[in-house]
């Protein structure tokens, strides 16, 4: 198992759980530029210096245009009404099921017949691929309820990021590293995360317009 | 090489154009316009057989990519200057970036990037003319919601494509494990997967079960930026999946099961589409539901997988998309020219605008399609792959509801004018009074040209509207015609 592969992924889902539970946007942000940054490096081969440099610039612009929701409504975070201790219970129970599932793709990718014996999976414990999909579970795990669920702005445009971040660590990881992606790959990657990062900020601020509109009407009545 | 400076001319100019046109809206106009123009002339010179290495893959033509380009980048041009007529800038530069991203990902053969580049290069397809739509409106509340849920889809639907197309390429997937014939566990594997791809793309293109926001989109956002986000995305997205299709899934690895959920997917598309499209009243419906039915014809394809429907499929893609694009065009004029929208305000149109009477006889053909055309062709290819019998010629019948829902609209414009229409501009060019703006006793008077050229432009603005429309209209009609040539 390789030591480094696995801090990282750990730091990702910190960082996920930072971004999705604290009610001080600037924390928010801190959180989702770990997960951004980190989850570039998730993967095993490491892609070339190009490669890394236009995700973590995309990244960066990413966390950026996600900036920009931070004014809109009342300001705050994404702010977990789950809190961030059932957040993190949500996302080491979804990283443990996400392993598993890479643990035993493992095994069937050493060639060894289902149900795998015990020799097979300590032979496939040190695949990469476990913690790349453990932490792509993670990540899904606590983005998807607000990107999905979320109060229109700022949490929602945090959560669109994460599960576009959950899906490319996905593909990293069930692929493996013999068809990681090559860099024009990682290059559409980053347009799909800035993409992904507009398209959320946008929304935002058009639903924080409606719902001041909505205010306002209420208030003249 | 071509390739690559159509990609890079594309998204620049569709980045510039989105970031600048907020601000100076003219100099964003011109920098759409001018990319657009670029787009244009780069894809009619691409060689079909040009390829370029880069990123660590290739990038690689074919006529199917160049057929994309030229109709979407002419597209592009004809509906970014019928744009200039009105007050918002949303076509060129969201249709530069979908272009650009569609070239990446038909090119590439790698429906991983594919998929991530039409997601990013798409969203703003959808969330700019929707948002801008939605603020034009007075802020309709009813209108956000459909903004919301047609952006989530396209992001969704790049997503679930992602993410089915790496579980495919798994150590247990269908992709990793050669053609699933044979092996029962095998066969489930690439029946999830290609259910899968099929949910993406009737998110994508608001096929049934999942229409409501793109029939709904249609009525908020201008005719004008249709294409780029219901046409020639989802075809786009549609060529990559077909792809990822024959590869991963093949022909003997479609079951009964999935056979009969995208029939019946195809099958519901192509009935509340066509019929939708012959009882509504007003163009934008009629537009959004032929829309639906064609993407409807489409997605027969994955029922069978097999290299005669997804070729017939790829001709049926970009032909309909090029006439559907020169529709979308003509329903902007008709908005622009009478404004109106509704069959009952817009009684004997042809009258009044001979231009828009003959678009749309040329859209009409080459909707229906005549034998021989490839679009007819395809259709019926499409249609045969699937279903045979009486059945089958049921459902072509159906599928030929072009010949209906556009003919109502050829019949009403042949009646009694309606008050509308009456007030109307004339349809007839008119150059008097041009004297001043030419030779001068002194020479030619560029300023006086300046001055009088805005008016004169103005003056004509219905003939010069018809007549873009119907170089469109025979642009879609000669795509109609060919198909793809390799």
């Amino acid at each position: 198992m390789n030591v480094a592969l696995t801090a990282v992924a750990v730091a990702v889902g910190v960082g996920a759980i930072i971004a999705v539970s604290s009610r001080d946007p600037r924390a928010a942000l801190i959180g989702l530029a770990i997960v951004l940054v980190g989850a570039t490096f998730l993967i095993d081969p490491l892609p070339s210096a190009a490669s890394v440099g236009v995700r973590i610039v995309g990244g960066l612009l990413c966390l950026s245009i996600v900036r920009l929701a931070a004014d809109v409504g009342q300001a705050e975070g994404a702010s977990s009404p789950l809190g961030w201790p059932a957040e993190g219970l949500i996302a080491i129970a979804a990283a443990v099921g996400g392993a598993a599932i890479a643990l035993q793709l493992a095994v069937v990718a050493n060639g060894a017949d289902l149900p795998a014996s015990h020799s097979d999976v300590l032979a496939a414990a040190g695949s990469p691929a476990i913690v790349i999909l453990a932490a792509a579970a993670a990540v899904l795990a606590v983005g998807l309820t607000p990107a999905a669920l979320g109060r229109p702005g700022f949490g929602r445009a945090v959560g669109v990021a994460l599960v576009t971040v959950g899906v490319t660590l996905l593909r990293v990881g069930f692929a493996g590293s013999q068809s990681a992606p090559n860099d024009l790959e990682q290059i559409a990657i980053a347009g799909l995360l800035v993409g992904g990062a507009a398209c959320g900020v946008g929304l935002a601020h058009a639903s924080g317009a409606r719902l001041e509109a909505t205010a306002d009407a209420e208030d003249v009545t | 090489m071509t390739i690559l400076a159509l990609v890079a001319v594309a998204l620049g100019g569709g980045v510039a154009t989105v970031l600048v046109t907020p601000e100076w809206p003219r100099a964003g106009t011109a920098i759409g316009l001018v990319a657009a123009v670029g787009s244009l002339a780069i894809a009619l010179v691409m060689p079909i057989d040009d390829a370029v290495a880069t990123g660590g893959t290739a990038l690689v033509g074919s006529g199917l990519l160049r057929v994309v380009a030229i109709g979407w980048a002419a597209g592009t041009v004809i509906l970014g200057t019928l744009e200039l007529a009105g007050r918002r800038r949303v076509v060129t530069g969201p249709a530069l970036l979908g272009l650009g991203a569609a070239m990446i990902a038909i090119a590439v053969h790698d429906p991983g990037t594919g998929f991530a580049a039409l997601g990013g290069g798409g969203v703003a397809a959808i969330m700019l003319p929707g948002l801008a739509g939605w603020r034009g409106a007075g802020g309709d509340p009813a209108h956000l919601p459909t903004v919301v849920r047609g952006t989530w889809a396209t992001l969704g639907s790049a997503l679930l494509g992602i993410a089915v197309i790496a579980w495919a390429a798994s150590p247990v997937g269908p992709l990793a494990n050669g053609p699933p014939v044979g092996d029962p566990e095998l066969r489930a594997a690439a029946s999830v997967a290609l259910l899968g791809i099929v949910a993406a793309v009737a998110m994508r293109s608001g096929l049934i079960p999942a229409h409501v926001w793109a029939a709904r989109f249609t009525e908020g956002v201008s005719p004008l930026a249709v294409p780029a986000a219901l046409i020639w995305g989802p075809a786009a997205f549609m060529l990559v999946a077909l792809d990822w299709g024959q590869v991963a899934v093949g022909p003997g690895g479609v079951d009964d099961l999935e056979r009969v959920v995208i029939i019946l997917v195809g099958i519901a598309s192509i009935v509340v589409g066509g019929f939708a499209a012959m009882l509504h009243d007003d163009l934008e419906h009629v537009l959004g539901y032929s829309i639906l039915q064609d993407a409807g014809i489409a997605v027969l394809a994955f029922a069978s997988l097999n290299t005669d429907a997804a070729e017939a499929a790829r001709d049926w893609l970009v032909a309909s998309a090029a006439i559907k694009t020169a529709l979308a065009a003509w329903v902007s004029a008709m908005r622009s020219t009478f404004g109106a929208h509704r069959l009952v305000d817009l009684r004997g149109w042809m009258r009044a605008s001979p231009g828009l009477a003959v678009a749309l006889g040329i859209i009409w053909v080459g909707a229906v399609g005549l034998p021989g055309m490839a679009i007819w062709e395809a259709r019926i290819a499409l249609v045969n792959a699937t279903i045979q019998g009486p059945l089958g010629l049921l459902l072509l019948l159906v599928a030929l509801t072009p010949v209906l829902y556009l003919g109502r609209v050829v019949v009403t414009g042949a009646g009694t004018m309606s008050a509308a229409v009456t007030n109307g501009p004339s349809a007839r060019l008119r150059w008097t009074g041009g004297r001043e703006a030419g030779w001068s006793g002194r020479g030619l008077s560029l300023r006086a040209i300046r001055r009088a050229l805005p008016a004169k432009l103005r003056a004509n603005r219905a003939p010069l509207t018809g007549y873009a429309v119907i170089l469109l209209a025979i642009v879609g009609f000669i795509i109609a015609i060919i198909g793809v040539i390799d």
